[in-house]
């Protein structure tokens, strides 16, 4: 090993560090540790403060998002019952309703004045059933 | 009580000279993880800000040095300082706390700064020479020191320079240099080396000191 690789593994003579260290200090000396923390720590505050807006937001993103799942569920449940009203509404129409006379056909000459009560009712009965 | 002789408190006298010297040197150790340091990690960790500022007041010397040996600017390492703290702060919830602080937050700085760096590319040498002439000043200095080597620190490829500034002036260990640079041990090593000599290159010539 020659005297330049020992150098290598030398560290730097104390002037040179030391003038180093002052070159790469923050102007001010000790007096400028005060305010760097004072710039920091207004830095956290606002960090504060953006960060609980944040969470709120949070919050409130959730609870919009809560809301109009339930709009679109109370929606969507008023229509499915509409729709099953109208269909129960249909359905019992259907079935109370009358039919009128005029809507039966009765084939021609079905029935006739010459048929007896029992023709005109075997007639009648065989019209329905269809 | 006895003081002790002279012979036996004092070290003995160093052979340096500008360029080499046969005892390393290192600033003060870090802040150790400290029970009050946890305690205060713990605090800040609940939301108190005071116990947050205290930290910052423990710390924000290490990390100012780690920030200025990566950015060289003086403006530029309080940004990076700043965001650092504010980047640590909103991560603390995922700080465990049985690790040290100190070393997480300088990991933290020193991506800030790193990020700054490298969206700063542009910086000129003048820029660099300018913030550092108006760094604080020890009266005692040599001029002609301070000049030759602002003028050669400048000139020293930036990655080595960081390395050479937090061994040589930080005190920290190659290990450590690795993970705040995110470069292999060994590359932190022989970039220490490589800007000693050419720093011992470039000051070659100053004058001999006893």
């Amino acid at each position: 090993m020659d005297n330049n690789e020992v150098r290598l593994h030398e560290p730097l003579a104390p002037a040179v560090i030391d003038t180093a260290r002052a070159l790469y200090a923050p102007p001010l000396g000790e007096a400028y540790w005060p305010q760097l923390e004072a710039r920091v720590m207004s830095r956290i505050a606002d960090s504060a403060a953006a960060r609980w807006w944040i969470v709120v937001g949070g919050w409130a993103r959730g609870g919009l998002a809560t809301a109009a799942a339930f709009i679109i569920a109370a929606v969507v449940g008023l229509l499915l019952m509409r729709a099953r009203d109208q269909e129960v509404r249909v359905a019992y129409e259907s079935a109370t309703q009358v039919v009128p006379a005029e809507s039966v056909v009765v084939p021609a000459g079905a029935l006739s004045e010459r048929d007896g009560p029992d023709t005109r009712g075997a007639t009648f009965r065989d019209v329905i059933s269809q | 009580m006895h003081s002790p002789r002279r012979a036996e408190r004092d070290p003995p006298p160093r052979r340096c000279n500008f360029l080499t010297c046969n005892r390393p040197q290192r600033v003060s150790d870090p802040p150790r993880n400290l029970p009050d340091e946890r305690a205060l990690t713990a605090a800040a960790q609940k939301g108190d800000q005071a116990a947050f500022g205290a930290l910052v007041r423990l710390h924000q010397k290490r990390a100012y040095a780690v920030a200025r040996a990566i950015v060289t600017v003086h403006e530029d390492a309080e940004d990076a300082v700043q965001e650092a703290f504010v980047r640590a702060y909103q991560a603390l919830d995922r700080f465990n706390l049985e690790q040290a602080f100190g070393p997480w937050l300088n990991r933290i700085v020193a991506n800030a700064a790193l990020d700054l760096a490298r969206r700063r590319k542009v910086r000129t040498t003048d820029d660099l020479h300018e913030s550092m002439a108006g760094t604080f000043r020890d009266p005692g200095e040599s001029d002609e020191l301070r000049r030759r080597l602002s003028e050669a620190l400048m000139k020293i490829p930036e990655r080595m320079r960081s390395v050479l500034v937090l061994h040589d002036v930080e005190g920290f260990a190659h290990a450590e240099i690795g993970k705040l640079l995110g470069i292999p041990e060994g590359t932190a090593r022989s970039d220490l080396h490589h800007a000693r000599q050419r720093l011992r290159g470039m000051l070659q010539n100053l004058r001999d000191q006893e």
